[in-house]
């Protein structure tokens, strides 16, 4: 048996006890399927409706700059440290560096993950990266990196865009200089309907696989709303080409929307900073 | 504490600083000192010398365990060196157990107290470990054996330094307690750590004779 | 302590401590006041957050059938890991667990076992053949010191939140059966640990901030049910007298006191 040096850890070939539960599962995706022909969700949201955001910075006192971020189930905390000098580099790097890690905690999705990176935290992580790169003036700190974590506690769909928009908000805690307010939101299809931010569920629906040809999938897209640019846009599962204008007019205006909110959160930030130095 | 109880032989190993080979019961360990030397730059601080302790099995790999038994005794070395002395510099401890039978961690620091001294690098004050057992009868044991321990409700391992005053440098404890019957134990590891410290002085002083 | 630190640390005793008072207003024997909250996390089977003054450490706990040790197979597993990831930390760089995450650890396995906080027969649902595997993951979400005392609370409140449901092993065929009839685990008892800073042979700081911990010469952790001693850990540094040790136990056992009834008000 290899013996992990660093961490505890239990024999191998484990099953979740959920497995012997399955069948209740699967009437679960086909519950929810039948529920969307009539364009009902099963949480009782409408499908042009995303889920309610909560929204804390500045809750890791250690960090630079962090948000927290609770969308319906899904929660995720994100943090960003002061620019450093990158370690063992030479060469003169004219743009600074973003070093970015993407994190699932063990005990965030249904089947329970390992502590080492996996290709999907490695696949996001990367998409992530690409997603804030554009967002941050990294001219402004030549020959530096900044450190970018995010850890997630609960999976429960649109993660990554989720992720995305807290980047934005501990970005902008942490006094980062920045290009815009970045945000992301993501949609599921499911042959003709188009759901806004899944959920794990509908997710997993949305990503299994049919026979015939038809539309399913996710996509998601950043958007940085006053500059009015796209800065990664993301899909998986296969969709008719045509669709995709109705998909990205639907996606940005859902980030408007965010948006809104995440200014708002912003504002009372500012305005909370400045009351607490007033007082000091 | 008797002769037979802790064995040790100084400078064993000819390409190193200081070493020493001790056994106490039927546990054995190595250690060796390398320092000060010139560190890597990362490791390079300007008004102190860096102490580096590894803990090796004698199977080769370590387990989470064996690094917080590292992390007591890189700690305890660190604040018993005079670290100030040695700017820019680093000092390396290897720590390798030979045989386990219980009292471990005890012996790997007397075993790294006795290397320091062989290596000549300054010291603030040496220190003495000496572990205890507890049976279910409150009965105090000094310096238990494996079956000892396996069989007692709680085993501690003190450190104390060697000044005149009762310096308590760490404790590790397991099982459970009460408070009285820890200052008891305290009382009797103080006492048994004065020995030590002859033992600490004779093993010198023959050593200087055969210098 | 490098020449610029030992300027802090005088300049604290000074300002601070010899007014018997410290830098957030706590007096030098005052721990921080701890928010409780548990089941938040829906995917994991048990979990909990908990928050001492600023540290924040998250548990949760996923339940997983396996094969048991050959050497003990009625005993099931209790698998406890500390995590300091990167985002908590500036000091911590990703990758593999630092040491603090690694002694936290095992200091936290230590005690688990050694004090059987749980029974582990009562994992066993099959001898030799299946067992419950409880792995419980701590997270610390911001390092503001003495995560030790955050991680005993959040790891006993998320125990305490563990639901199984009930399992048939039929031996013949190894067919699984689990039955959504859910019981929770019971505990033997409750250790609490907490944190003390020596910083000098005079001065000592409950639960210490993690700005107090750079400028302590040494730490020193009692983990208590508030009768029985569990551990008394002092990992090295410089040394600590009779009397401080007294105080610290003194403390620690009515801290266990107050702790076990933060415990019980979130139930």
């Amino acid at each position: 048996m290899p013996t992990n040096l660093y961490r505890f850890q239990g024999p191998e070939g484990t099953i979740p006890y959920q497995h012997y539960l399955i069948d209740k599962n699967n009437t679960k995706l086909t519950k929810i399927a039948t529920a969307l022909m009539k364009n009902e969700r099963c949480d009782g949201r409408d499908i042009s409706a995303h889920r309610n955001l909560c929204i804390k910075t500045g809750i890791v006192t250690q960090a630079k700059g962090s948000a927290y971020v609770e969308k319906g189930h899904t929660k995720l905390l994100c943090s960003v440290f002061d620019p450093k000098e990158v370690p063992n580099k030479v060469e003169y790097a004219k743009t600074g560096e973003l070093q970015c890690e993407f994190k699932f905690a063990t005990f965030s999705c249904r089947q329970r993950r390992n502590y080492t990176r996996d290709s999907e935290e490695r696949q996001l992580c990367n998409e992530f990266r690409r997603a804030i790169e554009p967002a941050v003036c990294r001219g402004e700190f030549a020959n530096f990196e900044i450190q970018v974590n995010v850890l997630v506690l609960e999976n429960d769909g649109s993660v990554l865009s989720t992720a995305i928009t807290a980047a934005g908000l501990a970005l902008m805690d942490g006094c980062i200089p920045m290009y815009d307010m970045i945000v992301a939101s993501s949609l599921g299809i499911f042959k003709n309907t188009i759901l806004v931010d899944p959920t794990y569920d509908e997710e997993t629906l949305c990503l299994s696989w049919t026979e015939d040809e038809e539309n399913r999938g996710t996509v998601m897209l950043a958007y940085m709303v006053s500059l009015e640019q796209i800065t990664e846009f993301s899909q998986n599962g296969s969709m008719d080409i045509n669709m995709f204008p109705e998909y990205v007019q639907l996606l940005i205006d859902q980030n408007c929307k965010i948006n809104k909110l995440v200014q708002s959160a912003a504002i009372t930030d500012v305005i909370g900073h400045f009351e607490s130095q007033t007082t000091d | 504490m008797n002769e037979e109880f802790l064995k040790c032989r100084l400078g064993f190993i000819g390409n190193s600083d200081g070493s020493a080979y001790v056994s106490q019961c039927k546990t054995t360990v190595a250690v060796s000192v390398v320092g000060p030397f010139e560190p890597k730059s990362s490791k390079c601080l300007y008004d102190r010398g860096t102490v580096d302790v590894t803990f090796r099995r004698k199977t080769g790999s370590i387990t989470v365990h064996d690094k917080m038994l590292e992390g007591i005794m890189q700690s305890t070395c660190e604040e018993a060196l005079i670290v100030e002395q040695y700017p820019r510099t680093s000092i390396a401890v290897t720590v390798q157990e030979m045989q386990d039978r219980g009292n471990l961690l005890a012996t790997c620091l007397n075993a790294s107290c006795l290397a320091l001294m062989d290596s000549g690098i300054s010291m603030h004050h040496l220190f003495a470990a000496i572990s205890c057992a507890i049976t279910d009868s409150e009965e105090i044991i000094l310096n238990p054996d494996e079956l000892q321990i396996n069989s007692s409700v709680a085993y501690f391992t003190l450190v104390f330094s060697s000044s005149e005053s009762r310096q308590l440098l760490t404790s590790h404890t397991t099982g459970k307690f009460s408070h009285s019957i820890y200052l008891q134990c305290m009382d009797k590891c103080f006492a048994a750590t004065r020995e030590v410290f002859s033992f600490y002085e004779n093993m010198i002083k023959k050593q200087l004779i055969y210098c | 302590m490098n020449s610029i630190k030992l300027n802090i640390q005088e300049t604290y005793i000074k300002e601070y401590l010899a007014l018997q008072k410290r830098s957030d207003g706590r007096g030098l024997t005052g721990f921080r006041d701890a928010s409780l909250n548990i089941n938040s996390i829906h995917t994991a089977d048990g979990s909990s957050v908990i928050k001492i003054g600023n540290t924040a450490v998250v548990c949760g706990i996923k339940a997983e059938l396996g094969i048991p040790k050959a050497e003990s197979p009625d005993v099931g597993y209790l698998l406890v890991n500390v995590e300091l990831p990167s985002l908590c930390y500036k000091k911590i760089r990703p990758g593999i667990p630092c040491d603090e995450a690694m002694e936290t650890t095992s200091f936290l396995n230590e005690v688990c076992n050694n004090c059987k906080i749980l029974d582990l027969q009562q994992l066993c649902i099959c001898v030799d053949k299946l067992v419950w595997i409880l792995s419980c993951d701590i997270y610390c979400l911001n390092y503001d010191g003495s995560v030790l005392d955050a991680c005993f609370v959040a790891l006993l409140s998320a125990l305490q939140t563990v639901k199984l449901p009930e399992v048939k092993y039929d031996k013949e065929t190894d067919e699984i059966n689990v039955i959504e009839d859910y019981k929770f685990l019971k505990l033997n008892c409750l250790p609490v640990a907490s944190t003390f800073g020596v910083f000098n042979d005079k001065y000592i700081l409950a639960d210490p901030t993690e700005e107090e911990e750079q400028l302590c010469i040494s730490k020193f952790s009692v983990v208590t049910d508030g009768n029985l001693l569990f551990s008394l850990h002092k990992p090295g540094g410089n040394y600590i007298k009779d009397n401080q040790i007294q105080n610290c136990v003194k403390y620690a056992k009515i801290r266990a006191k107050t702790v076990h009834e933060l415990i019980k008000s979130v139930q």
